[in-house]
């Protein structure tokens, strides 16, 4: 009964909370409003500087995520025998990497990307970060994923004589893309939202980039700045939102259509 | 100097003070087996005598599991298999393996089929088809799939797939063939059609087949070894010529056992 109330309250709170961006955002959606540049610091004019941006920032960061975490989870699943100390570190380090606050990564970025490696305040610093950021889970994901192909799978394949660069080839990686595709959906959801990571890393001009050298705002970053920092600028920021959330909703919706196709074909195939 | 390889001779596999270790525990001790080329050789003994283990030393699948270790010498057709020049996937394809369940892979049958053919050099289409063809038919699948080659291998039924994965195994022209158990999760129908396959492949290949039917053994194999449970630990407790083992054992825990007293 209480469970019932708890979640009942939360199904709610939910669609308040979306009903809400909804109501207020819709009537700012125009489209000049997806078009167009920011003016008098985004109160009027639109975001399209600003979705340029968030593409580009999320593009660099599946860009280096990607492959780095595919590698590093096929090391970890198939090249350690979940004994090595070297797996077991590296293990380590992802998991605590997995829950350190946004902000600490924006410090690193800021500190490595921006100025160690003197790319400044630029769309490649801020998809580097979110790709440090989000590698953890996008790896655990993956890893798990190499590891639900069975035993048996594996023995078969050696008995006959196939080389382990065929059994990941056409048995183990397939195997992983739902797993790869979860995880993906994890990671750019986190990246799509993420705020404090970016302030530090690709800045907040909103302007419209001319290359991944340029700062550049994200969406997520345009909405805080409008809430906290621009009297007159709810409108937009709720506009802004309702675009955000359309987007983070299409990512979800997709992924659940290909888990899905992924999943009948897999089915059917065994 | 050719290695001190031994002559080629009548043995297709032969096991000298064979132990096999998962971790520190003993698995298999001291087995001394002879297998004779292009005759049938079944394994017989209780659960967890090791003859499973036994089997995957043979084509060195026990490469694949982490803790597990072998020591005394194994020679297959004369040839140390623990030498340090052993390509173990050349040695897979000549040593074939069917498990107990069978594992087609997760796509067509055709591919099924084909990938470890193109894997093992055999690039060419219509000598893949023809090869594909000829192994289906040894196994009697092929009336049953030509129509549908393309459809997934899940979709077979049990004893379909077992013989599938049998043709996929006799596709690379292997020397020996190494079944585990192939028709215990079988109906008997399915069972008959093995086992006449086996008695088909006899003279071929060499076959060790391991089986819980002692009335299969005797059906279908020349040889017979039988293992036991020593204190946890498989040991080969005697092998003979089928009937010998069958009707004039002589070991008297080998002759209990034929007469279903233990085990
Ligand atoms: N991968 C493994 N790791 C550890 N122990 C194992 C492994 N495989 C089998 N064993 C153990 O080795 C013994 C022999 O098993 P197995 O070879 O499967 O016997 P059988 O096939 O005769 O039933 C059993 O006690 C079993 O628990
Ligand atoms: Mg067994």
């Amino acid at each position: 009964m209480l469970c019932t109330g708890v979640a009942v309250g939360v199904g709610l709170f939910f669609f308040w909370l979306i009903g809400d961006i909804f109501l207020k955002g819709a009537p700012g959606i125009t489209w000049e409003f997806l078009w167009d540049e920011p003016e008098n610091a985004g109160r009027k004019g639109g975001i399209a500087p600003v979705l340029v941006s968030t593409a580009a920032i999320l593009l660099v960061t599946l860009g280096t995520a990607v492959p780095i975490g595919f590698g590093t989870a096929v090391f970890l699943a198939e090249f350690s025998q979940g004994k090595t100390t070297l797996g077991r570190m590296v293990r380590r380090a992802l998991d605590v990497l997995a829950s350190v606050p946004s902000i600490i990564f924006g410090l690193f970025g800021n500190a490595v990307f921006s100025h160690w490696m003197g790319l400044g305040f630029s769309i490649l610093s801020g998809g580097l970060t979110l790709a440090c950021m989000v590698l953890p889970i996008l790896i655990r994901t993956i890893e798990a994923g190499l590891r639900a192909v069975p035993l048996s799978t594996r023995l078969s394949a050696a008995a006959l004589g196939l080389s382990r660069v065929a059994v990941l080839r056409d048995l183990i990686f397939p195997a992983a893309v739902p797993s790869l595709a979860a995880g993906l959906l994890l990671g750019l959801g986190r990246a799509l939202s993420e705020t404090a990571a970016l302030i530090f890393t690709s800045g907040y001009v909103s302007r419209m980039p001319e290359s991944l050298l340029d700062s550049g705002r994200s969406l997520s970053v345009h909405i805080y700045d409008l809430a906290m920092n621009v009297p007159g600028g709810d409108t937009h920021a709720y506009a802004s939102a309702w675009v955000l959330i359309v987007l983070l909703f299409s990512i979800n919706g997709l992924t659940a259509l290909c888990l899905d196709h992924w999943g009948k074909t897999r089915m059917r195939g065994l | 100097m050719n290695k001190g390889k031994p002559k080629l001779n009548q043995y297709s596999i032969e096991t000298q003070k064979l132990n096999l270790f998962y971790g520190k525990t003993p698995v298999l001790k001291e087995v001394n087996l002879q297998i004779k080329r292009g005759l049938v050789t079944s394994i017989i003994g209780p659960s967890g005598s090791g003859k499973t283990s036994f089997l995957t030393v043979l084509n060195r699948l026990t490469d694949l599991i982490p803790a597990a270790r072998v020591d005394g010498s194994v020679f297959v057709n004369g040839e140390n298999l623990f030498a340090p020049d052993v390509d173990t996937i050349q040695l897979r394809r000549r040593v074939g393996m069917i498990f107990q369940k069978p594992v087609p892979f997760p796509f067509s049958i055709q591919k099924n089929m084909v990938l470890p053919l193109r894997e093992h050099g055999m690039k060419d289409r219509r000598q893949q088809a023809e090869r594909v063809e000829t192994v289906l038919r040894d196994v009697g699948l092929w009336e049953e799939v030509k129509d549908r080659l393309s459809h997934s291998a899940g979709l077979l039924s049990g004893g379909q797939q077992q013989r599938l994965c049998i043709a996929r195994a006799l596709a690379l022209k292997p020397e020996i063939l190494l079944m585990d158990e192939p028709c215990s999760a079988l109906d008997p129908i399915s069972t008959a059609a093995i086992e006449s396959l086996i008695q088909s492949l006899k003279g071929r290949y060499t076959i060790v087949i391991v089986t819980h039917n002692l009335a299969q053994a005797r059906r279908i194999s020349d040889e017979t070894a039988f293992f036991w449970n020593v204190e946890g630990i498989g040991q080969l407790v005697e092998s003979a010529p089928t009937e010998i083992l069958f009707e004039a054992p002589a070991d008297p825990l080998t002759k209990a056992y034929v007469h279903g007293i233990r085990g």
